[in-house]
């Protein structure tokens, strides 16, 4: 992704803390994020002249008059759900590439856990008519409820089993006990604990589903010979996709079911990165449960499809394994930020700004997926400078 | 002049007691779920017609637990996806059975009866075995 001025690259990162009742309004929290984010860049937030906001939450015009800037000249909105957090950073990435602004903030802020629970919030996702009409009258609401489907078939049709998922749980789980950050911080997790959990939609128990929470995240986003202020080392966006599957309204009705959009997005970001997913280090996968762990490990290129609950049983996914993966704990234990999360704990990652017995020894290159709405996918493909 | 709504031919099927699905009269392929044009074609020539009276059982989901109005006290109850292989159709249906039972590939066929908020809705309950459908 080079341009005049060189790559895309974030060069800023904020994040408040993750709580279960933040007390204040998520105006409030997206602007101590954004805030730290500017500061950790070096640059005074009046610099700011690109603003991408999560969909459906607080907008470009909430944050604008505090930050500062007195010539806002790019703003733009993905909706993908979950995965318009890394469409968001794409954006950003092509809005710095093409000159269009010096420096986009992406962020994303929540009180998830304490006013707007996930059932309430998909009522804002696309294909609303199937929803109320085609899913609701039989009981159907919720995402635990439409990735259970693709779960329970996987299961049928590769064989993956209960002890898989349990070890995506446990693994992020273990991950969040070395950040003391972490929704679950201090609150160690046994299989006999996950498999003797209330079932919320079965197959997945409750440790299957990720955390609700409160809090905001954001990054800056500017060409490399704009980073010069950062506080730590530059870390560059070597290649950036979306995707969205067939039919990416309706997921009952995908023929083929597991083909989502990050099967797609993935060879394209690979590609514009010149990098297979052999030469990722360290992958931030969006857990929000834990199957689509497993399926988007397979359809991101790191095992093939079928292959990926065998993959996280043999330890691979764990802080020693071949990719070890959400070591900040994750949506399932760290907390649910939509994965914003996830890329601040790249960055800190790639520029070895975490405790050392979290740190990933050696880490040049990450990958990050999103995943969101009925199966639209995204994938980063982060580098140390 | 009052709107026609994608759905609406849909709902009209069910308030007689049919579950339907839409037919292309300009390449007779069937789609599901309900649009303003064909997928196939991108005809606009569409018409409503049956479904078949039983499907076979693609995947499904236990509920457990709920928010969702008229279904709290039901659980746990189960949700499948139907499938219609002949026409590469797949939809949501509640699955009256009990949910400890259920098997990938098992028949279910399809009637139309109240639904919690009074709406006549599809139920699908397992085929006997040896039965016709």
């Amino acid at each position: 992704m080079d341009a005049d001025g060189g790559r895309a690259c974030i060069v800023g990162i904020g994040q408040t803390e993750l709580s279960r009742n933040s007390g204040r309004s998520i105006t409030r929290l997206a602007l101590e994020a954004l805030l730290a984010a500017a500061d950790d860049a070096g640059i005074d937030p009046v610099a700011i002249d690109g603003v991408v906001p999560y969909p459906d939450s607080v907008s470009a015009e909430d944050v604008i008059p505090v930050l500062g800037s007195p010539d806002v000249r790019f703003t733009a909105v993905a909706h993908m759900g979950g995965a318009s957090s890394l469409a968001g950073l794409r954006l950003a990435a092509l809005a710095v590439q093409s000159g269009q602004a010096d420096y986009v903030a992406v962020f994303l802020a929540r009180n998830a856990s304490s006013v707007s629970r996930v059932d309430t919030r998909v009522r804002q996702l696309a294909g609303q008519a199937y929803r109320r009409e085609l899913e609701y009258p039989h009981g159907m609401n919720t995402p635990a409820q439409w990735y259970a489907l693709a779960c329970r078939r996987h299961m049928h049709e590769f064989g993956t089993t209960r002890e898989a998922l349990g070890t995506v749980a446990l693994t992020m789980r273990a991950n969040a006990q070395r950040n003391p950050g972490a929704q679950m911080y201090g609150r160690e997790l046994t299989m006999e604990q996950y498999l003797s959990a209330p079932v919320i939609a079965d197959p997945y128990l409750k440790f299957d589903c990720c955390l609700e929470t409160d809090g905001a995240a954001a990054v800056i986003v500017a060409r490399e010979d704009r980073a010069r202020d950062a506080s730590g080392p530059v870390v560059r966006i070597e290649g950036i996709a979306e995707g969205h599957p067939d039919s990416a309204d309706d997921m009952a009705s995908r023929w083929d079911v597991f083909n989502t959009g990050l099967t797609k997005a993935a060879p394209r970001a690979f590609g514009l990165a010149g990098m297979a997913p052999s030469d990722v280090d360290i992958a931030f996968i969006y857990d929000c449960f834990t199957f689509e762990v497993i399926q988007q490990l397979e359809e991101a290129g790191f095992c093939g499809r079928g292959e990926g609950g065998p993959f996280v049983l043999d330890g691979s996914i764990a802080p020693d394994g071949s990719l070890p993966v959400n070591p900040h704990g994750g949506l399932l234990s760290e907390g649910h930020l939509t994965g914003m999360n996830h890329v601040v704990e790249a960055v800190r990652q790639l520029r070895r700004q975490v405790p050392d017995d979290r740190q990933v020894p050696g880490v040049e290159t990450a990958a990050i997926t999103g995943w969101g709405d009925m199966g639209d996918g995204a994938l980063a493909l982060l580098a140390r400078a | 002049m009052t709107q026609i709504e994608d759905l609406q031919g849909y709902r009209d099927g069910l308030a007689r007691g049919e579950l339907c699905c839409q037919l292309c009269e300009a390449c007779g392929e069937r789609q599901w779920p309900p649009r303003p044009a064909c997928v196939h074609c991108r005809s606009f020539d569409l018409r409503w017609v049956v479904l078949p009276d039983s499907a076979a059982l693609f995947t499904w989901t236990v509920v457990a637990r709920t928010r969702l109005a008229g279904f709290e006290e039901k659980v746990p109850y189960a949700v499948g996806v139907l499938e219609y292989p002949e026409h590469e159709l797949r939809l949501v249906g509640r699955l009256d059975t009990d949910p400890d039972r259920l098997e990938v590939g098992e028949r279910f066929s399809w009637t139309v009866e109240p639904s919690v908020d009074g709406s006549p809705q599809p139920v699908w309950r397992p085929v006997a075995a040896g039965g016709a459908a």
